[in-house]
């Protein structure tokens, strides 16, 4: 019996390979995209789940007051973790970390010829001895109980152990870091896998920090905000009841009891990867929204492969009126037929099947790049998921298929008896309706990617209240010679032609700022500023605006301070000049505001401006030097700064950025997620038009007898086609009228997302409307002009 | 002929309604047919024949009146019911054949076998055996439209008969062969009615009549 079907089946695919084509072709496509999708999700849930504990494990996040403009932040001060563990019974562990960016690592002993290696590193992570008991890393060589017990102890990864020291056993060998502390290397752990939203290139361990303190900071106030903090709690520990526990402990131990302190909650590790909005900058992420909207995308680009198939299926049914009228005549109930037209249509998406994992390994490389995810198949090992996806491929078949067979299972002996072929007109409400909900996904997302195109445009070329162009900022790390010498380094650069001004600061907008708290006398609060230790040509050089009093010179420097506007706005300060702020390092003392700045974005368009307090650098710490340069010949004035960077470090590697392309990079997801909707979109109106193809092709089919009549009745080719073609015109119509809200809506949605954005205007309608226009005529003309050029004779002769 | 009766029809109208005309093609038709009696309908051109053949063979449905098969009375019929009567005791043969084309002279002699879910091994022999009675061995493995016309009309006789219908339902059965092939498919009629095959046949062709016990006229609709 079966037999039988599948003999049908090919036969039929084999005689009809213009529409098997199609048909193999959409389905292909939807699946493909749905595999990938479906790789990409199973990924993303499986983030942190490889930690044994994972259950049980926590991070303390603080919540804002309303006043602050500070955001969820996992950053705590390193007293509470040992605190709370303490006084709490349901914590079985706690493990803080502190993580040292740019930090130069130097390897002691010289290394056969090469001689010591140096290089700048990230993810230097200092952690506490019970890291292990928490967290499931694999230590590779070391002695778990004792690896992170002394201070100056650090634990290398695989790849960096193999970078600085080759075949050679790094175990108890000595590296220098940043300024000249020693460590021993005590172990060595397996790489981070990718599914971890902990990155980490080396494990040092946390006594560490007692000796040295970063940024002269200091360590034991209850204002430092440095250290992201992770909580085991016991089996059948409940959270509410941790979470509120905690918060009273800290109340009480929070020096000055009378000011709030801020909201404190227990996140749970399986849920930071895809849900936490804390910043991002300790671990890396990901977000539910993104899956969400991949999801949907794969759903409806498959559905509308679905729809070909159904389409097509029913246009073309009346050609199998015959077989269905003889068949039922020999005996065929209609389950029997149902059967064989589902299996038609599953036998078609086995096929699509093949070509969709093969497609899948073709594009998952790609694909990974776009959603910086690793995504594939592994044929060896992944063999529940091919089954899975094959599973999913099958439900499709008989899903698609289903309406269809039903339609064809209906016919009526006695109809084919007669001649009378039923289902031309029968069923063509519902492919209308089919046709309209393709041109209508379509029309959303050639929408939507207008909508995101425009939306970047903006925020590249959005005035940022400070000039972006020309500004090299060279980053001055650790111990490099030139914080020392930075006056002297200045004015040696100030003399290179071409070279308009020079600035020594301890940030630049796009890289990140230090966050104080600034106390209001009268809502006796707290506000949050980002402070910027600047010179006298730091406003200049950014061409920031002053809006009120004068700006830093020479002179003023040593006591005095600029706020922004959004300051002298959150501090209800009209008249801020004169005024005087607390410098952020208690020893320095009080500043007075000599002059109020413009807001300027320092960040990426997704925040809001922020409050800023820029003091004299020299009080802070110097991390960057600016540099205003003339546009002509950048090469030649990059190798003059070169030269002098040489002479005052040597040693240090000669690194720079352009401030403009540290702009782009903020954007950089967006970017991705602008390209993944144009790869979507794209597809989605490929196999609409496949389908709208099919479709065309049918009916000018159908059509030909009554073409030639028209034509020998005097209709010209252009009438004929007009004729036709106008039918389908109305369905797009439709559908774009559909589309039209539905993206309206969506596209706001995902605005919100930036505090700075574009208003969707009347004319991204109206390209939207005329792209889809374009495009579905492009589709039906071909066919149409194709059947209304044929001479009649041809398609009368066959009365 | 046993005198059991076949088919019983009784007052059958059948209508057709356009707006608000009706079209009368068949007006209080009473018929019986005995088992194994070989019946031929005839009648000029529009005047119902094919619809009281597909009535009788259940195909399409009588407007009024009551129409009983084997006692049963079909109006009550479930469509499983009924697809269960064509399975087990009807056979169809058409003027035009209506041979699955993309399947070979074997595997169309087969298809009603299969929906009876006759085990295989049956099946090959039936198929065989109806091969060599109808004479088409040789062309058991060729498609339909290889096939002459004549060779087709046997291949559909031959499906008709493979499961021993009761009754055979001949509409037309010679219309598109020639004089030799036409005789050729009523000898093979007259040899299974003589095997016991109640046998109703609609044709325009005198000489086909002979070869049944009685004739029907149908004029307008009604039976002369």
């Amino acid at each position: 019996m079966i037999i039988n079907y599948i003999k049908i089946a090919f036969r039929n695919i084999a005689r009809n390979k213009g529409y098997t084509f199609i048909n193999v072709a959409g389905l292909s496509v939807g699946l493909t995209v749905c595999f990938l999708i479906i790789l990409f999700v199973r990924a993303e849930l499986s983030v942190d789940r490889f930690h044994e504990n994972s259950e049980r494990i926590y991070r303390i996040v603080s919540i804002p007051e309303e006043s602050g403009f500070i955001r969820i932040s996992p950053m705590m001060p390193p007293l509470l973790g040992p605190l709370l563990a303490a006084e709490l019974p349901e914590i079985q562990q706690y493990v803080r970390f502190y993580h040292a960016n740019d930090v130069l690592i130097r390897t002691e002993e010289s290394t056969d010829a090469a001689g010591s290696k140096q290089f700048y590193e990230d993810k230097f992570v200092f952690v506490d001895s019970t890291f292990f008991d928490v967290f499931s890393f694999t230590l590779v060589r070391g002695d778990i109980a004792h690896v992170l017990n002394q201070p100056f102890s650090v634990i290398f990864t695989e790849s960096k152990a193999r970078k600085y020291f080759g075949d050679e056993d790094p175990i108890g060998k000595t590296i220098r870091y940043g300024d000249g502390y020693v460590f021993r290397i005590t172990g060595i752990v397996e790489d981070c896998p990718e599914l971890s939203t902990l990155q980490f290139n080396f494990l040092a361990s946390l006594l560490t920090l007692n000796t040295i303190q970063p940024q002269g900071v200091d360590l034991s106030s209850w204002e430092v905000f440095s250290y992201p903090t992770f909580l085991l709690l016991y089996p059948g520990a409940t959270l509410t009841a941790v979470e509120e526990k905690a918060i009273e402990v800290i109340r009480k131990h929070f020096p000055r009891p009378s000011l709030a302190a801020p909201n404190f909650q227990l996140e749970p590790l399986k849920e930071i990867y895809l849900f936490s909005e804390a910043e991002r900058h300790t671990v890396t992420a990901g977000s539910i929204r993104y899956i969400f909207i991949f999801t949907t995308i794969a759903i409806l680009i498959l559905l509308i492969a679905c729809i070909n198939y159904i389409n097509l299926a029913t246009a073309r049914a009346s050609r199998r009126t015959l077989e269905i009228g003889v068949r039922k005549l020999v005996g065929a109930n209609r389950s029997q037929l149902l059967w064989q037209f589902i299996g038609e249509s599953v036998i078609l998406s086995i096929i699509a099947y093949f070509f969709a994992i093969a497609l899948v390994e073709l594009t998952s490389n790609g694909f990974s790049n776009i959603v910086q995810r690793t995504v594939g198949i592994d044929f060896r090992n992944d063999f529940p998921m091919l089954l899975i996806l094959f599973l999913f491929t099958i439900a499709t078949g008989v899903g698609a298929g289903s309406y269809p067979a039903l339609l064809l299972a209906r016919f009526k002996p006695v109809d084919v008896l007669k001649k009378i072929y039923g289902t031309g007109p029968k069923g063509a409400g519902l492919r209308k309706g089919l046709v309209v909900f393709q041109f209508a996904v379509s029309g959303i997302l050639i929408l939507s990617t207008v909508v995101i195109q425009n939306q970047l445009d903006f925020i590249r070329q959005k005035n940022l209240g400070l000039e972006k162009e020309g500004v090299v900022v060279l980053p001055v790390k650790q111990a490099n010679p030139v914080r020392q010498h930075a006056e002297v380094f200045k004015h040696r650069l100030s003399e290179i032609p071409y070279i308009e001004r020079v600035s020594i600061a301890s940030t630049v907008p796009t890289q990140s700022t230090s966050r104080f708290r600034l106390h209001r006398t009268e809502k006796d609060d707290y506000i949050h500023y980002s402070v910027f230790g600047i010179d006298e040509n730091f406003i200049d050089i950014f061409e920031i605006e002053l809006v009120k009093g004068t700006p830093f010179t020479e002179d003023n420097r040593r006591t005095a301070a600029l706020i922004n506007e959004t300051t002298a706005k959150s501090l209800n300060w009209d008249d801020p000049v004169g005024r005087t702020v607390q410098s952020p390092l208690r020893k320095i003392g009080e500043r007075t505001v000599v002059g109020v700045i413009a807001d300027f974005h320092f960040q990426s368009l997704h925040e809001m401006i922020e409050p800023v307090i820029m003091f004299d650098v020299n009080d802070l710490w110097t991390r960057y030097i600016a540099v205003k340069i003339h546009l002509t010949d950048v090469e030649a004035v990059l190798t003059s700064i070169k030269t002098v960077w040489d002479e005052f470090a040597p040693d240090y590697p000669f690194e720079y950025f352009f401030l403009d392309d540290a702009f782009d990079r903020f954007y950089r997801a967006e970017d991705r997620f602008a390209e993944m909707f144009n790869f979507f979109s794209f597809l989605a109106i490929f196999i609409s038009c496949l389908g709208l193809l099919g479709l065309a092709t049918y009916v000018a089919e159908r059509r030909t007898k009554e073409i030639g009549i028209r034509k020998v009745l005097g209709a010209s080719i252009t009438g004929i086609i007009a004729l036709i073609v106008k039918d389908f015109l109305k369905l797009v119509i439709i559908a774009v009228v559909i589309s039209t809200p539905v993206g309206y809506y969506i596209m706001n949605r995902w605005l919100e997302d930036f505090a700075y954005r574009i208003e969707i205007g009347l004319w991204i309608f109206a390209l939207t409307f005329m792209i889809v226009l374009i495009i579905a005529i492009a589709t039906v003309s071909f066919q149409t002009v194709r059947a209304a050029i044929a001479n009649p004779v041809e398609s009368l002769r066959y009365e | 002929m046993t005198g059991v009766i076949m088919i019983k029809l009784a007052n059958i109208f059948k209508w057709y309604s356009n707006k608000f005309v009706r079209t009368y093609v068949l007006r209080d038709v009473n018929l019986e047919i005995n088992e194994g009696e070989f019946v031929t309908i005839m009648g000029p051109s529009g005047a119902g024949k094919s619809t009281l053949l597909h009535i009788i063979g259940m195909l399409d449905e009588h407007s009024d009146g009551e129409y009983h098969f084997l006692d049963e009375p079909v109006h009550k019929l479930t469509e499983k019911h009924r697809s269960e009567l064509h399975k087990n005791h009807i056979g169809f043969v058409f003027q035009s054949y209506h041979l699955i084309d993309d399947l070979t002279v074997y595997e169309n002699l087969e298809t009603p076998l299969l929906y009876k879910k006759i085990k295989s091994s049956e099946r090959k022999a039936l198929v065989a055996d109806t091969l060599d009675r109808f004479g088409i061995v040789a062309k058991k493995d060729l498609f339909p439209n290889q096939l002459s016309g004549g060779q087709q009309q046997l291949v559909g006789v031959a499906r008709a008969v493979i499961t021993t219908p009761k009754l055979i339902l001949a509409d037309e059965p010679t219309g598109n062969l020639n004089t030799k092939q036409g005789e050729e498919t009523m000898e093979m009629f007259k040899k299974l009615h003589e095997e016991g095959t109640t046998i109703v046949q609609v044709t325009h062709s005198e000489r086909n009549a002979v070869y049944s016990d009685r004739v029907i006229n149908l004029l307008d609709g009604r039976i002369e």
